[in-house]
């Protein structure tokens, strides 16, 4: 076989071996692939993304897709790859809520997320269990995150979430159960 | 040599163009030396027969082109590679998958109550599902299998989740267990406990994230005829 042939017969094997092995092993060559692959298997949206945030070993991605929003953790692996987690299903929305929440959590990372429906609330507040209180005022799409990561090997739960307009007003609250 | 070589841009060729030139000029030599030549003089003149060595390398390098030896040499280390991760992980991934599953599911014959066969066929997005057969045993379980692929055979979580089972009684049956097996084209199977036997229709209904389907499928009251 001459080497053009040679350098064809290579090219198509690479490709068509490509495919079967993101296929089989699920690895995607994108943090976006792997969140979309992550809700074709779920069979959920497509969705919007409207925010990622890096994490350790990953990113959050922040999605809207019709009454629900997503928060899917998609993780580096093998140094070019990227996989998804556990957070491909959708939370649904309440929209009578001035503010309404899902959450999760893998490999001792936390994520809290969720919309606010009351436009007066300009900041969001949650403490955790372990004693530590986060804040944000930045909203994507209305949407809000929170990612954090629990101490010392202990769980670290948020264990209130709070909503605060631009006076600094308390203007909603709301106990975990933690 | 050294002026003919020094014109090959790609470096891997070198050594085997350097052996065809060697051979070529063995051969004048002996033709000289057949001619009466003494071993200088023959190898003078072979050498000379060659022409301008800088316009040989000129002319082997356009045969030798180096954007395909590069091409060649990069996609045969690559293409290796690939093979060496489908041997540690696809290879191990789909022999795995044959070893466990709902095919190991057997129910002896003596505590089937019916079996029917099904043949429905349903899809969601690019995932085909295909509901072949449902048994009901002594027990009052059912049992229900089915097979399912991506229609671009892309691999990733297993579909568990077939829907609520419920009957025309108006039963809706949570408790049970499930198993898939499989990476591409996989086999699952669901079993609902407590199903009752006076049920003549099974529903399995998949509403979720603005997807639909349903199945229906008529059953033998509970008599051991199919």
């Amino acid at each position: 076989m001459n080497r053009r042939k040679t350098v064809t017969r290579n090219i198509v094997l690479l490709v068509v071996l490509s495919y079967l092995f993101l296929n089989v092993t699920g690895l995607c060559l994108s943090p976006i692939s792997a969140h979309e692959q992550s809700e074709r298997n779920m069979h959920y949206g497509p969705s919007k993304v409207v925010h990622i945030e890096d994490i350790p070993g990953g990113k959050l991605i922040l999605a809207k897709y019709d009454r629900w929003v997503t928060c899917n953790p998609v993780n580096r692996t093998l140094l070019f790859f990227w996989t998804f987690g556990g957070g491909g299903a959708g939370h649904e929305l309440s929209q009578s809520e001035p503010l309404d929440y899902g959450w999760g959590s893998a490999d001792g990372r936390y994520r809290l997320y969720g919309i606010v429906n009351d436009k007066s609330i300009e900041r969001v507040e949650i403490a955790l269990t372990d004693g530590k209180v986060l804040s944000t005022t930045d909203f994507y799409d209305g949407l809000f995150l929170f990612a954090w990561e629990g101490s010392k090997n202990l769980d670290t739960y948020a264990k209130s979430v709070r909503g605060y307009d631009a006076e600094g007003r308390l203007m909603f609250e709301e106990e975990t159960g933690y | 040599m050294g002026k003919v070589l020094r014109q090959i841009r790609f470096p891997f060729d070198r050594a085997s163009i350097r052996a065809e030139l060697v051979d070529h000029i063995s051969e004048r030599v002996d033709h000289y030396l057949e001619l009466g030549y003494d071993q200088e003089r023959a190898e003078q003149a072979a050498v000379s027969d060659m022409g301008d060595p800088t316009q040989i390398g000129v002319e082997l390098n356009k045969e030798h082109s180096p954007l395909l030896g590069w091409l060649w040499k990069a996609s045969g280390l690559l293409l290796g590679l690939v093979i060496a991760l489908h041997v540690l992980l696809v290879v191990p991934m789909l022999a795995g998958s044959l070893f466990d599953g709902p095919s190991a599911i057997h129910i002896p014959e003596s505590q089937i109550v019916y079996e029917v066969h099904v043949d429905e066929t349903v899809r969601i997005d690019d995932r085909v599902i295909h509901f072949s057969k449902v048994i009901y045993d002594r027990g009052r379980n059912l049992h229900i299998f089915y097979e399912y692929h991506d229609i671009w055979y892309r691999g990733g979580w297993s579909f568990g989740q077939i829907g609520t089972i419920s009957d025309n009684l108006g039963n809706t049956y949570w408790d049970g267990g499930s198993s898939n097996r499989g990476v591409l084209r996989r086999q699952g199977y669901r079993m609902v406990k407590g199903f009752s036997p006076e049920a003549s229709m099974l529903f399995i209904r998949y509403d979720q994230y603005n997807r639909k389907y349903e199945v229906r499928v008529n059953l033998p009251v509970g008599d051991g005829s199919e």
